[in-house]
């Protein structure tokens, strides 16, 4: 009989391995037990009290103060909890006096306090209570962080409290540190500046973004009606001119506003410089921007370029766009071109014009199916089959 | 004799290496999963107040579904695709020459009307296409109606037709949360530049009450063949995946549920299909794609967007289905070999490659070595008793362990398993899965590397049942 090599470290590893798998049992096993335990309580007590909560909110005497002290401790600690979980589902006069119960229990205090907090954590749900509670918060407390979480959170935090918005300073909180902005932050920037297009003015200068930021800046923009304003109209001019496919992608659809207000593109901008840029991505935006352009000479040129066009995705926006000016005015068209436009006129779709230019990546250039995947139109797979 | 013992020696320094080196991958990335787990929970709790579906900006999703004979499900699943809530999105489904009604029940359900024009999508790396169908019921179906190809084929041929900037794949027998969308869609609008791929937790339906297309109480399994796979999914959505996430070495994001950028999977070439794995190839060679062109890109994995699957209640179904993966994987290993250890593939290359192919891949056909030789050592007296008992519980408490670590995780993260019974149930399970299911599924692994040298390539038949509407899943 031959002994086990080492069998005194597999012994080992048995012993460690039972230790490990008791604790996390008595883990799990009391975890799972105190989590439903809590929830069950949570939720009856909840349950209780909804109809208190509905009935003192509908009650001419709305004194949120003296009914809240009329609660037990624990009772004022599951309220703190569920009011901003509540908050964030209703609305209307219902969310107005759940707010000031939520004030009453001193939620807007605590979040206050915790604005001041040395942990990131602790003022991220601090300014999203503050939120969910329409109080605005002093934007020094975050103007020196570098944090686009916690800069966003406040100014949606400030913008909330409807009182006293002043759009330039929210638009500087957001885009000062000229790095990128979280999805709500983008949402925020698009709520102020829809009030205040001009908002934007005192950051543009002197400012290097992050490429995303300005493609997000610019996306904004695609939505805004800044038509009468000559500074923005210049700026997103001068993003027509970027290095970057995406930035000037992002521009040309930044220009829709312009062009739909006055049926062509700012003077100082040369539609047919666009629509031949070498970026496809451009090009798109390019096609789907300027059928609002009514200038005779212009579209006819535009037209021409997209009779011209080679790329599949390019011409099926070009078909779907330009169809009828193309079907009017050339008789004869490629045949990529005249599938586009057939597939334009049966699918009778257009394309919406969505934020789909806020991807930095020059994706454009890279290569399609050739050199790292020869191998997917090798052989044909079995068929019949499939999981 | 002293040769015999040098060889005994040698192999047993061997093993003992090989079992701490895949012990110790498995017992990081399951503790990466609690740190993940850590961090979800700290991000949770002060989510933002921000409304996807009042924001004009997000991206338009395309949802692709391939179908293959979905007769039973199909309807069910587009109908649950209707109750998603977001507010851009279309759902392409991929009739893949089905020989059942699966394309007249579409028809009948959704009343389609051919798109009289060529498609458009010439260059689609994808058999041909027989037509495109327009929904006249609902504008955001359409039916694209092709040659059989395989499931990889079927999602190239609706990657190439969307306009959406993302798509997002999902099998046709699943149930989609109605809010997935617009909270997988998030690190896409947090990280618009970076993000290519999100891939999400997949539950076993089996079991859960379905109503209108949507999971109202999640429940387990009555068939035990699909509790026991339960705990595989919560193994690995919950642990596995998070953890290979925080490691940065997520090369799996499931063919089953994951939101793509369109574009950059254009790029890469789309789906494999050769492939019988085209989901894990697919991921891999996405990243060695971005990572050849040293693009700066994230793969993310969130707990949150749940999408609920039928698992097989019967052994042969199953066994086709682990049998496929098992072969799938080997060959996906051998097509990437040459990334294995190479550190111009970072983690990927470092450690998520070398993992899946001794730890998923080797790995188990150790195991079925272990299971053959032991008894035979034993029977012939070669071995002690006492050493093997020791080796044998060590093994068996380490994989429960694991177990019962991402069931922590389940209970404070995932949480849709309340009731302790419920969790109780799911721990006894993990320690009955190593009386019995394991050695079968080893079984099963071999038969697949069998299978493989043969050069077999069949998926193999799923028979699928209806995901119904107000009624429990068996």
């Amino acid at each position: 009989m031959i002994n086990i090599p080492f069998v005194q470290i597999y012994e080992l590893i048995a012993y460690i391995s039972l230790a490990g798998l008791c604790l996390v049992g008595v883990l799990t096993l009391g975890a799972s037990g105190y989590l439903w335990v809590r929830d069950t309580f949570v939720r009856q007590t909840v349950a209780s009290l909804r109809p208190e909560i509905v009935a003192h909110a509908g009650s001419s005497e709305q004194d949120w103060e003296a009914w809240v002290n009329e609660r037990s401790r624990l009772e004022r600690r599951i309220l703190r909890r569920e009011v901003p979980r509540q908050l964030r589902v209703v609305s209307g006069s219902y969310a107005t006096q759940l707010k000031t119960l939520g004030r009453a229990l001193g939620i807007d205090e605590r979040a206050d306090r915790a604005l001041s907090a040395r942990i990131k954590q602790k003022r991220l749900i601090g300014l999203t209570q503050l939120t969910l509670l329409d109080q605005a918060v002093p934007l020094q407390h975050v103007r020196g962080t570098e944090c686009p979480r916690e800069r966003a959170l406040a100014a949606q935090c400030v913008i909330s409290d409807s009182a006293d918005i002043q759009p330039e300073s929210i638009v500087r909180l957001l885009l000062e540190p000229g790095t990128p902005l979280p999805e709500y932050g983008v949402y925020t920037l698009y709520r102020v500046m829809q009030q205040n297009p001009l908002s934007l003015l005192g950051v543009t200068d002197d400012t290097t973004w992050d490429l995303t930021l300005t493609v997000q800046v610019l996306s904004v923009l695609q939505y805004i009606d800044y038509s009468s304003s000559d500074a923005i109209r210049d700026w997103i001019g001068a993003r027509l001119r970027d290095e970057q496919p995406a930035v000037r992608a992002a521009a040309v659809h930044a220009l829709g506003p312009y062009i739909r207000a006055y049926a062509m593109t700012p003077p100082e901008v040369d539609p047919l410089t666009i629509v031949r840029d070498p970026s496809i991505r451009v090009r798109a935006a390019a096609f789907q921007q300027f059928p609002a352009i009514e200038e005779t000479t212009v579209r006819r040129k535009i037209v021409d370029t997209a009779v011209e066009e080679s790329n599949e995705t390019v011409l099926l926006i070009a078909g779907q766009e330009f169809g009828t000016a193309i079907s009017g005015t050339h008789k004869s068209i490629t045949p990529a071109l005249r599938r586009s436009m057939a597939w334009a006129r049966a699918t009778n779709r257009r394309r919406t014009t969505r934020w789909r230019t806020p991807w930095a990546l020059e994706w454009e250039h890279q290569p399609l199916k050739t050199e790292s995947t020869p191998e997917l139109l090798s052989e044909p797979r079995p068929t019949g089959e499939h999981a | 004799m002293s040769v015999v013992y040098s060889l005994v020696t040698g192999f047993g320094v061997f093993m003992l290496g090989y079992f701490i080196i895949i012990a110790g991958s498995y017992l990081t990335i399951h503790l990466a999963s609690l740190l993940r787990m850590r961090e979800e929970m700290a991000s949770a709790s002060w989510e933002p107040v921000y409304d996807v579906l009042a924001d004009p900006m997000v991206p338009d999703i395309a949802l692709v579904v391939p179908a293959y004979n979905e007769e039973t499900v199909i309807a069910d699943s587009v109908r649950s695709f209707l109750n998603i809530s977001y507010p851009a999105f279309e759902i392409i489904i991929v009739n893949d020459g089905s020989t059942d009604s699966t394309f007249d029940i579409l028809d009948d359900e959704f009343d389609l009307e051919q798109i009289d024009a060529p498609v458009p999508a010439s260059n689609a790396p994808s058999k041909p296409i027989h037509g495109v169908y327009q929904s006249l019921d609902n504008d955001r179906i359409r039916v694209i109606d092709k040659v059989n190809g395989g499931k990889g084929d079927a999602q190239n041929s609706g990657i190439w037709l969307t306009d959406a900037e993302l798509f997002c794949i999902v099998d046709a027998d699943t149930i989609i949360q109605p809010d997935c969308l617009s909270k997988m869609v998030r690190p896409f609008l947090e990280h618009p530049d970076e993000m290519v791929a999100v891939g999400g937790p997949i539950r076993v339906a089996n079991g859960s009450l379905v109503e209108d297309g949507m999971v109202t109480r999640p429940g387990l399994p009555s068939s035990p063949i699909a509790a026991l796979q339960q705990i595989e999914y919560i193994r690995a959505f919950f642990a596995g995946r998070l953890g290979l996430d925080r490691l940065q070495s997520l090369i799996l994001i499931s063919g089953a549920f994951g939101l793509f950028r369109t574009d950059v999977v254009r790029d890469a070439g789309g789906y494999d299909t050769d492939s019988l794995v085209e989901d894990i190839e697919f991921t891999i060679r996405l990243h060695r794609h971005l990572l050849d062109r040293d693009r700066s890109y994230r793969f993310g994995y969130f707990r949150n967007p749940v999408v609920w699957t039928q698992v097989p209640e019967d052994l042969q179904t199953l066994s086709n289905q682990r049998q496929r993966w098992f072969r799938g994987l080997l060959e996906t290993m051998l097509k990437h070999r040459d990334a294995i250890f190479d550190r111009r593939y970072g983690l990927v290359g470092l450690f998520a490659l070398p993992f899946f192919l001794f730890g998923e891949g080797i790995g188990r056909l150790f195991e079925a070595l272990g299971y053959v030789s032991v008894p035979i050592a034993l029977m012939f007296g070669f071995i002690e008793v006492g050493g093997t008992l020791v080796i044998l519980s060590g093994i068996v408490a380490f994989g429960v362990f694991l177990t019962w670590l991402s069931l922590l995780v389940e209970v404070l993260v995932s949480r849709q398993y309340t009731h302790p019974l419920q969790i109780a149930v799911l721990m006894t399970l993990g320690v009955i899965e190593f009386l019995g299911y394991r050695q079968w599924r080893t079984i099963v692994v071999v038969k697949g590397l069998l299978a493989y040298v043969r050069g077999e390539s069949s998926w193999g038949k799923m028979e699928r049942v209806s995901l119904g509407g107000n009624q429990r899943n068996k």
